[in-house]
């Protein structure tokens, strides 16, 4: 579970999860030395910036084909375009083969996008039922019916 | 802070809490997405740059002992939690500021 898609949807903005992505991952790395310190800019561009950006925009753009499914297929996305970018970066860096890292790194977060996806309805779904009117306009159902 | 709000706060942390006491008994001990590609690919893992005091989310010689484990998520849990909240007021109290 990575977050960055299920932070830009619930604040309606892709910052939102460069900020607490950046949170998580400096003290995941100070703490833990998960992630790193030397990776730490790489992992927020990734992490934070991309995933933030492709969940955000990407619910943005699917949002009318039903809410459900534009959270799942915007979460996933998040997860699997991030790891196509990572395995660029460590191209570049020597660290990956440009191709079979591409193909391996996204085989493995194609599936693990799923699980991401997963988690993110279930979040905003539970959120929903707890506290509506924590979510945001977008994809409160209950505002939207009372409007229809 | 409105009770509602702090309610639901704790519930957070109360789910949170849970996870981080159930992680280390029930998390797969297989690599995650990145290590496998690495794995596959026959690339090694570096030499780490910084010693962090809780490395693989475990004490420090007690990393077969899952109980470790539950201590240093508990306690990265909650040092999450402080953090944020304290950020959270300074960025507050600075948009106030900002409005006036």
């Amino acid at each position: 579970m990575v977050g960055a898609a299920l932070i830009a949807i619930i604040f309606v903005s892709p910052w939102a999860a460069v900020l607490v992505l950046s949170i998580v991952l400096i003290l995941q790395g100070l703490i833990y030395g998960d992630g790193g310190i030397t990776a730490l800019g790489a992992n927020i561009v990734n992490m934070g910036l991309i995933g933030g950006f492709v969940g955000f925009y990407g619910y943005k753009f699917l949002k009318g084909i039903g809410k459900v499914p534009a959270i799942f297929i915007a979460a996933w996305a998040a997860t699997f375009l991030a790891s196509i970018v990572c395995a660029i970066e460590l191209s570049i860096a020597g660290t990956f083969p440009l191709v079979a890292g591409v193909t391996s790194m996204a085989l493995y977060h194609a599936v693990i996008g799923v699980i991401e996806a997963v988690i993110t309805v279930v979040v905003i779904m539970g959120i929903g039922r707890a506290r509506p009117d924590l979510l945001p306009d977008w994809v409160s159902s209950r505002k939207q019916e009372a409007v229809e | 802070m409105k009770t509602t709000d702090r309610n639901f706060i704790i519930g957070g942390l109360v789910i949170a809490l849970v996870i981080a006491i159930l992680a280390p008994f029930l998390a797969s001990s297989n690599p995650d997405g990145l290590e496998s590609a690495a794995e596959s690919l026959g690339v090694p893992e570096s030499e780490a740059a910084f010693q962090s005091p809780l490395p693989d989310y475990a004490i420090p010689g007690m990393e077969d002992n899952p109980w470790s484990g539950v201590v240093a998520l508990i306690g990265g849990t909650i040092l999450v939690l402080l953090v944020v909240l304290g950020l959270a007021k300074v960025l507050a109290k600075k948009n106030d500021k900002d409005q006036e």
